[in-house]
């Protein structure tokens, strides 16, 4: 599953359009917009909101290792060589409030400039906070200046490893107070698209890892072990992960459990016995 | 693990905490003070098995460049006791030698301190840090062995079995104190026949008489740093193992441990007095 986040309606459009993601009308609080294999979020803007929304959607939806979190939006380009809608991969995220940084592992290769951004609770213009402006204050040169990202990154790194973090943000202005439409914001971002959701397609692959599941008629098996060896929710946990190492060394194990489930004792009458059977049956598959 | 694949380095001052005490699932052999320190966290190899998998967020390792502060700890414990010290156990020090020079320093500062007595655990087959330290018996060199089949299939990126022993022979030629270590010892269908002719090798190539002692110990981990390998690594046969928990810890379960222990410890019992072979009791 891949997750994303934006702070704006106009932020996420391309991104609905493109994986042709329904919003779920169940979802009261924040809008949500989903397909198979992706989860968006409209968060609002600012860091509360964002970290309150990926909050939100991570606890109803729990990532997997295999899954990848994507807060994409626009910012403001603290460099005036930097054009209108050059999008940046963030490296570094610092939260102005706290002055407090945060690092996504950059740990696939990718066709993006990288940058720092920093998550300021204002709007940033030039009036206002014409420290930032071409590298002033110390800062990089390649700066940039959200609302969301360190809020975003926090709340996504209970659910998520670094790795498993992608910051995108495409410049859409200079933090002097130009007009930024939602018209612009769309086609600031459509425009990148097809760079962001092939890159991301991709990546995942790479992420997927090989979970050692269960196929159906081996659900079944354990199923009728639980139910014949009468076992306790701990006893279930036991036994998944015996086999769980059985298929790893061996292959299926539907053979042999059925096998032993054929015994004239089945189904135990007691959980007594069933615990008895269990140990029998544990000894003989490890 | 995909961090392992594409690694990064970070240095940083370590502060606070820079000495540990033991834990109780390492072997202490025969030490009443028994601390640990990490110099360096994380390591170059990546052995599926490892509990740093378990203990830290990040597979990146960090080397902390102030090692003088850690002395400076050691010092000060030095003036209420002796100190038996592992100082490579979050990571391998002799492996990044070359680029860190940290066994030299280590052993160094071990000269100047006849009360102080450091272990490094290596699995490496770096032989050239040797010719440029001076022996001594309180910096005692621990090779971890694992027969080929293990080091192959689980330990990502080691030198292989032969080349670390290789490594040890020259070593003790050399006149530095070795320990072998034969912990963690892994469970696979066909243990016996693989730790039987790993031993054999072992003590064949390297006298027994020229071993300072042995260590043995079955895998064993916490059961919180187990959940999180476990997680890593769905698809690893040694970590999937239906282990027990005895007290917060996951091991082989006490009948297979002590089948395994009991195994291992007869076949190296012959060739080392029992007085110098410490093993890790389940």
């Amino acid at each position: 599953m891949i997750y994303i986040s934006t702070a704006l309606y106009c932020e996420a459009q391309p991104f609905i359009r493109h994986y042709n993601l329904k919003k779920d009308m169940i979802e009261s609080k924040f809008q949500i917009f989903r397909n198979d294999s992706i989860l968006l979020i409209i968060t609002k803007t600012g860091s509360m909101n964002a970290a309150i929304g990926v909050t939100y959607l991570c606890t109803g939806h729990i990532p997997g290792p295999s899954d990848l979190f994507i807060n994409i939006g626009i910012c403001a380009g603290m460099n005036n060589d930097i054009s209108v809608g050059t999008l940046f991969l963030c490296n570094k995220i610092t939260e102005q409030v706290t002055n407090r940084s945060y690092y996504p592992d950059v740990l696939f290769a990718h066709p993006f400039l990288e940058g720092s951004i920093i998550s300021s609770p204002n709007i940033i213009n030039n009036k206002r906070e014409e420290k930032y402006v071409n590298g002033k204050a110390g800062m990089d040169k390649e700066c940039l200046i959200d609302m969301e990202a360190a809020g975003a990154y926090q709340g996504a790194s209970i659910f998520f490893q670094p790795h498993q973090l992608i910051f995108l943000k495409v410049v859409s202005d200079y933090g002097t107070g130009e007009k930024v439409t939602p018209e612009k914001v769309t086609d600031l971002i459509g425009s990148n698209i097809e760079k962001i959701t092939s890159w991301l397609e991709q990546i995942h692959r790479n992420c997927l890892v090989n979970q050692i599941s269960f196929l159906e008629e081996e659900e079944e098996c354990i199923r009728k072990v639980i139910v014949n060896l009468q076992c306790s929710v701990s006893m279930e946990h036991q036994l998944r992960q015996i086999l769980r190492y059985y298929k790893l060394a061996h292959g299926s194990f539907c053979e042999r459990l059925n096998q032993y489930m054929n015994n004239p004792d089945m189904p135990c009458k007691t959980k007594t016995e069933g615990k008895k059977y269990f140990e029998q049956l544990k000894s003989k598959l490890i | 693990m995909l961090q392992k694949q594409s690694p990064s380095l970070i240095l940083a001052k370590k502060q606070n905490n820079l000495l540990y005490e033991g834990a109780p699932v390492c072997q202490n052999f025969g030490n009443k003070h028994f601390y640990y320190t990490s110099s360096v966290m994380n390591c170059v190899y990546d052995c599926e098995y490892c509990y740093l998998q378990g203990m830290y967020p990040s597979g990146y390792q960090v080397i902390f460049v102030n090692l003088e502060d850690i002395f400076q700890e050691v010092e000060l414990l030095l003036e209420k006791h002796p100190v038996y010290l592992c100082v490579s156990y979050d990571t391998d020090l002799l492996a990044m030698e070359n680029v860190l020079g940290y066994v030299k320093e280590w052993s160094e500062f071990t000269l100047k301190h006849p009360d102080l007595t450091i272990e490094i655990r290596t699995k490496s087959a770096n032989r050239s840090p040797f010719n440029k330290l001076i022996p001594n018996e309180n910096t005692i060199f621990a090779w971890t062995l694992s027969p080929q089949g293990i080091a192959e299939g689980f330990e990502h990126n080691t030198p292989s079995f032969m080349q670390r022993l290789s490594c040890i022979q020259e070593v003790i030629q050399k006149g530095f104190p070795v320990r072998l270590c034969f912990d963690p010892v892994i469970y696979t269908e066909h243990w016996k026949k693989l730790y039987c002719e790993m031993i054999e090798t072992t003590f064949f190539m390297i006298p027994g008489s020229r071993i300072k002692d042995v260590s043995i110990g079955v895998f064993r981990v916490s059961r919180d740093y187990m959940k999180q390998m476990r997680k890593q690594r769905p698809d690893s046969l040694i970590i999937q193992y239906p282990f027990e928990n005895e007290n917060g810890v996951f091991h082989y379960g006490q009948k297979r441990s002590k089948e395994m222990i009991n195994f291992i410890y007869e076949k190296i019992n012959r060739i080392i007095p029992e007085y110098r072979i410490f093993v890790w009791e389940v």
